[in-house]
């Protein structure tokens, strides 16, 4: 196990680099850089911002260079633990992504509770009453979380919390408590806003999941060796809980490990629109300002980010499920 | 016995080739048949959105900005009568300064059907042919689903913005089903270095996550470059990443169909290689592919709406429905002006529907499940 | 606040504090109380001015005039002359100031700032351009430790207007036009002769940037956390030089706390919650219904803010690319034409509600040299059977098939207008006039560009053909560029202004009537007299009218914004300017929360 872990690994590094240099592309194809932008900017309030300042910025930076020379800076950089500067916001991009990935996580380990807790038990009523009009509506339901635009019902969600629950919306806390230390009070503040945006992040997530631990569960169910437990006058609950449910489980589990990469790229459009600090907006300020050492490193963060979640999976798969063979 | 003597007492059996089985079995799924109606009008509506819509997407009534949606009334004094819409005489809300429309049963407009309104164009012909309006003089109109900012009625400007909304979807994941099948066929079946090359770039484009790589896309495309630029340009990324999952489907399915003797005996029969991927590999993987395509156009179309939304896809002046919800961006219009978040719904129906036939056709093509 | 403090001994108490003669401020209202927060928010983390504006510190001030317009006060410096000819401008601050860390503040500190700082290239890149007028550095010499002398080679009466407007703007990088640095402090990271490493200048950044804590200011608040991406916390300075009128140190409010926001409906969410204290930025008048829907249940009112631009359509008039459409464009009649189909009543209503202002270029009446000319044409109205006589007078009664009208080469007209917003009142405006001015038998296109792309364009390339924009009509001296032709980033007159900087050797030469405005910009540079200044203004004005350079559009009538309930001394009508620093020019150090408990001594 430890040797087929370390080979992936191993094997991750060239597509790393590869992947560095796509990121790096990719964020470089908009015209100009983010001092021409800045420079339009300054020019419709009429500043001053004279040229010189300007080249002698640039030079600092490198951006008058061919692109494989900065290319190369970045990566040496990189290797270091430097992922360059932010224009923007003026501080490391290190400084500001570490800032962030915290809360990241957070939400994202949020949403993966939340998924977990909800779509399990869900699947397993909607298999056992199959084609009841519980199941007919929880699939629908599941249906519309699947398809509603998660932008479409964070926008739902902000105006719901607002007008109805009479709080204060957007961000992750309210203005007492974002200043002050932690206390349970503040965590607490910290979860009634959390509830919003982890339920928006989930909900996609939430409804595949469903359906996915329904179709396993009516498979199982089939089994013989279902038939035989319950011939055996086994009582029902302990039929499903303690063989089916184990059964059907394995799947899920073999998901899991995308889930959470998944979750923090879609989370994206969601922090957007609610104005959560995590990457998310950052990404997205970094795309429009072409602030593109913060936004290079963002891309290639998640698509990191993509690839191990991709092994967790299949260690888990591995782990869960002994009738596969790794190579 | 004669041929026609031993099928004449087979005649009490029936025979049905795969797709026959499977077409019966997705006609036995009811969901899935009225989604697929729905899709079709859907589709129609758009083709025909130029006739169909009241006005063209930019006309504005000048006094009319907001106007939440207005119906057609039957009823008048006299009884029952032809459709018709009142007038709107404007008031001021004096605690906060909008304007409030109220429908005034002294002025009334009847239904025209087919009528002359603004100019479009169908095909290539202009016409000013619309199916239905309103009669009457041009500072009242239609409101059906209402009017936005501008006093541009809702509907019409939906209507126009299916046709890329729609279809961005279906191009879309027409070129990721192109690329896909005849990428993953190739190198399924010649194997070798191809199979691998292909591999390493697929696992290359997977690394990425969708969403950002999408955003950093759409952010690349220059602002100044004409309608019909960006909108194949948004469809070109949108399937740069579709085509990756059906390669390799199509792949597995050509590794494990290239071992059947029929493609054996094609082979010995001296079929060139075209001919066995094109007359026999790709029928057999064309179930897979439907039922991919299909649950790919949805996303195509949330992706669409998602980068419209945040200004990252197609951008004003182009209408489309992610377009169309920026509007509903701001806490102004969540609170006062709901009807413009309309075309969510229209945006959920089609994936809906399309997820609904996607799914029916997958346990259709599916020979395992009853 | 600072009670505990003075009286664990860490702090002097307040006599010790003030200086001798401390500046005197009125507060709007009345005398205000001690303590609360300011809760205000700015959109991400380079939002400079949302804070910068409250903190404005300068060496003169702009203050509001009893008539509603502004004028010039004393700052840092409390009086001014100028000699020798009006070349040497000596200034006499105030004695006695303190740092807000208890250094004394003296003339040493600007020269450090212009010695060490303003003129070293690698700090500041070049030495900031209103400092070298006609490219000419100034010099500044500090007799002794109250008295500053600036001397230009010519007379500069600007100087006024730039000590008082660019403020200690630190922050932002590029506009390093701070006029004082603390020496005490800054000094020791200087960077050295020869130093070049990032690092060190790095790190010198970080020291001078006043959102630093830490880093001694001269204003109200200093900065006592700062995390980009979070918040800005900015408390009292106790060593503030100002009093109100009984004697009290200002200011009142305890602590300024900015969040920082980047979806834009952020703002409009704490402000229906009641949670801002008093903002006029970042807010839209199309979110007014909401805010007032609020506004009675939350506790606080709209405030309007008079907003000074002049929107315009500008076309450029030695547009490279076609001679046919640059004639036309240089043709006043078309011009005029084009103006007089506009139905801006119509605008007005639909982009802007009925609360826009209509106005031709001309002063706006907060404007220092403001002066009233009536006697000329006014071609902001809607006329356009006029319109369409004129076009048919200058040659273009032909038309094509589509019923556009054609030029003399022959081919349809055929305008396109660049502008550098994709959505709002400020381009659905410029679709109605497309439609209007198809609606006389011109074609017209609109082309929304990226604010990087319009600017490469435009500013930089002059190769568009009509552009939209706005001029300035309060401070039109400070920001000028569209008003003289003298700068390349005005729409009109790229060509032109090139060829004024580069004294003839490139660009166009423009008509005698460009020229004279050029000159008029720099007669008004030199000249202090204030009824000169006006009669050159009233030329400019009448220059621009009758030749209608820009074709005036719809402008903003006011920035909205919202003040609560309890916060006081903040006046109802006033004037949203960057240029005035808004709020900075109406004494944020009196704004206080009534909610407070009383006055206490300390």
């Amino acid at each position: 196990m430890l040797t087929y872990i370390l080979r992936r690994l191993l094997r991750l590094i060239p597509t790393l680099f590869v992947i560095s240099i796509l990121s790096f592309v990719i964020i470089q194809l908009p015209p100009g850089d983010f001092f021409d932008s800045l420079q339009a900017q300054l020019a419709e309030s009429e500043s001053r911002a004279d040229q010189q300042s300007f080249q002698a910025l640039r030079e600092q930076y490198h951006l008058d260079q061919p692109m494989w020379t900065q290319y190369l800076y970045w990566i040496g950089g990189c290797l270091q633990g430097d992922f360059g500067y932010s224009f923007e916001w003026r501080r490391p991009v290190s400084e500001l992504i570490g800032e962030r990935l915290g809360l990241t996580f957070i939400l994202s380990l949020g949403s993966l509770l939340f998924m977990w807790a909800v779509a399990i038990p869900i699947g397993i009523y909607s298999a056992r009453h199959r084609l009841s009009a519980g199941d007919y509506t929880l699939t629908f339901l599941a249906f519309i979380g699947l398809c509603v635009p998660n932008f479409i019902i964070a926008l739902v969600a902000m105006f719901v919390s607002v007008f109805w629950f009479g709080g204060s919306a957007g961000g992750l806390f309210s203005p007492e408590f974002k200043y002050v230390g932690w206390s349970l009070a503040k965590a607490w503040d910290l979860l009634r806003h959390l509830w919003i945006p982890v339920v928006v992040i989930g909900a996609a997530g939430t409804a595949t999941m469903m359906r996915l631990m329904r179709t396993s569960m009516l498979d199982v169910l089939d089994r013989p060796y279902i038939t035989t437990a319950r011939a055996k006058g086994m009582a029902e609950r302990w039929v499903i809980y303690k063989y089916a449910v184990r059964v059907a489980i394995n799947p899920m589990i073999s998901i899991m490990g995308m889930q959470i990469p998944q979750l923090v790229s879609g989370s994206i459009i969601v922090s957007i629109v609610l104005g959560l600090p995590t990457t998310g907006p950052l990404f997205y300020r970094a795309l429009e300002t072409q602030d593109m050492y913060l936004a290079g490193t963002l891309l290639m963060l998640l698509a990191v980010l993509l690839l191990l979640g991709n092994l967790l999976a299949d260690v888990l798969l591995a782990l869960v499920d002994p009738r596969i063979r790794l190579e | 016995m004669s041929e026609s003597g031993a099928s004449a007492a087979l005649a009490g059996l029936s025979t049905a080739g795969q797709w026959q089985l499977a077409w019966i079995k997705f006609r036995r799924n009811r969901v899935a048949l009225v989604s697929g109606v729905i899709l079709v009008l859907l589709y129609l509506m758009t083709l025909l959105s130029g006739f169909l819509a009241p006005y063209g997407p930019d006309h504005r009534f000048a006094r009319r900005a907001y106007v939440p949606p207005q119906g057609l009334h039957l009823f008048a004094a006299d009884g029952l009568q032809w459709p018709f819409a009142y007038g709107l005489t404007t008031s001021t809300d004096p605690q906060t300064g909008r304007t409030l429309y109220a429908g005034d049963a002294q002025r009334t407009y009847p239904l025209e059907l087919f009528t002359r309104g603004d100019a479009h164009s169908f095909l290539g012909v202009q016409t000013t042919l619309h199916v239905f309006g309103l009669g009457g003089d041009s500072e009242e109109g239609l409101f059906l689903l209402g009017t936005d900012r501008q006093g541009r009625d809702l509907l019409s400007r939906i209507l126009y913005g299916a046709r890329i909304s729609l279809t961005i979807g279906l191009i879309g994941v027409t070129i990721s089903v192109v690329l896909g099948s005849v990428l993953g066929v190739t190198s399924g079946y010649f194997g070798g270095w191809i199979d691998e090359l292909l591999q390493r770039t697929i696992e290359m484009l997977r690394a990425f996550p969708q969403i950002p790589l999408w955003m950093a896309l759409s952010a690349a495309i220059p602002p100044d470059i004409d309608q019909v630029t960006s909108y194949f340009m948004i469809t070109l990324i949108l399937s740069l990443l579709g085509w990756t999952a059906l390669a390799r489907i199509v792949r597995g399915k050509v590794l494990s169909l290239r071992n059947e003797e029929f493609v054996a005996a094609a082979q010995l029969m001296g079929a060139s290689h075209k001919r066995i991927i094109f007359r026999h590999l790709i029928p057999g993987v064309m179930g897979e592919i439907i039922v991919v395509a299909t649950i790919a156009v949805p996303t195509m179309i949330l992706a669409e709406s998602a980068l419209s939304f945040l200004n990252l896809g197609i951008r004003p002046p182009m209408t489309s429905w992610g377009v169309l919800l920026q509007e509903g961006r701001n806490l102004t219009t969540l609170y006062f002006h709901q009807w413009l978040l309309l075309p969510a719904l229209f945006i959920v129906v089609v994936v809906l529907c399309f997820n609904f036939l996607g799914d029916a056709f997958r346990d259709a093509a599916d020979p395992y499940t009853n | 606040m600072l009670d505990e403090a003075v009286r664990a001994g860490r702090l002097p108490p307040v006599e010790e504090r003030l200086p001798p003669q401390p500046m005197v401020v009125t507060p709007a209202h009345e005398i205000g109380r001690y303590g609360g927060t300011w809760h205000r928010m700015m959109r991400g983390s380079s939002d400079f001015h949302a804070y910068s504006r409250c903190a404005y510190e300068q060496m003169l001030r702009w203050r509001a005039t009893d008539s509603g317009g502004v004028e010039i006060g004393p700052g840092l410096v409390r009086d001014w002359q100028f000699t020798d000819g009006d070349r040497t401008l000596r200034l006499h601050l105030r004695h006695g100031l303190r740092w807000s860390d208890g250094h004394p503040f003296s003339a040493d500190d600007v020269l450090f700032w212009w010695q060490h700082i303003a003129q070293d290239p690698s700090l500041s890149g070049t030495v900031p351009a209103h400092w070298t007028p006609d490219g000419v550095p100034m010099e500044v010499a500090a007799p002794d430790s109250y008295t500053v002398d600036l001397r230009f080679a010519k007379p500069y009466p600007l100087a006024l207007k730039y000590l008082a407007f660019w403020g200690n703007q630190w922050p932002l990088v590029f506009e390093r036009a701070g006029f004082f640095a603390p020496r005490h402090y800054l000094e020791p990271y200087l960077p050295g002769e020869g130093e070049d490493d990032v690092a060190t200048y790095a790190l010198f950044e970080q020291k001078a940037n006043d959102f630093t804590p830490g880093r001694p200011v001269m204003s109200a608040w200093r900065v006592a956390e700062w995390v980009p991406g979070s918040h800005l916390l900015a408390e009292r300075n106790p060593y503030y030089w100002k009093v109100d009128p009984a004697g009290n140190q200002l200011p009142y409010l305890d602590h300024i706390r900015m969040e920082i926001f980047l979806n834009p409906e952020m703002i409009n969410f704490r402000a229906v919650t009641g949670a801002l204290q008093m903002q006029l930025r970042h807010f839209l008048r199309e979110d007014l219904p909401l805010l007032r829907a609020f506004s009675e249940e939350r506790g606080y009112r709209i405030i309007e803010y008079d907003a000074t631009g002049i929107r315009g359509i500008m076309p450029n008039l030695q547009y490279p690319g076609d001679p046919v459409i640059r004639e036309l464009l240089q043709n006043k009649h078309f011009r005029i034409a084009l103006s007089l189909s506009i139905d801006r009543e119509l605008i007005n209503r639909l982009c802007y509600d009925g609360a826009g202002r209509i106005t031709p270029m001309a002063l706006h009446p907060s404007a220092p040299d403001y002066v009233e000319v009536t006697d000329v044409p006014d071609y902001a109205r809607y006329d356009p059977e006029r319109a369409r006589a004129l076009l048919d007078s200058i040659g273009l009664d032909h038309r094509d098939g589509d019923g556009y009208r054609i030029g003399p080469d022959g081919e349809t007209v055929s305008l396109i207008m660049e502008l550098s917003v994709v959505e709002g009142p400020g381009i659905d405006a410029v679709e109605i006039v497309r439609s209007q001015w198809e609606a006389v038998g011109i074609k017209a296109a609109i082309k929304p560009e990226e604010r990087t792309l319009y600017h490469q364009r435009v500013t930089q390339n002059g190769e568009h053909m009509i552009g939209v924009s706005a001029a300035e009509a309060t401070f039109s001296l400070i920001s000028s560029v569209r008003w003289f032709g003298t700068s390349m980033w005005s729409e009109w007159s790229h060509h032109w202004a090139r060829w004024y900087v580069s004294d003839g050797q490139r660009g166009v030469e423009p008509p005698p009537e460009v020229k004279r405005l050029q000159q008029i910009r720099e007669l008004l540079s030199v000249t202090v007299d204030r009824t000169a200044r006006q009669e050159l203004w009233r030329e400019t004005i009448r220059n621009h009218a009758e030749n209608l350079y820009v074709i005036p559009l719809v402008n903003q009538g006011s920035q909205i914004g919202v003040l609560s309930d309890d916060f006081g001394n903040v006046p109802e009508k006033a004037i949203a300017s960057w240029v005035t620093m808004t709020p900075g020019y109406l004494n944020p150090e009196t704004f206080y929360s009534k909610g407070e408990t009383g006055l206490t001594s300390r």
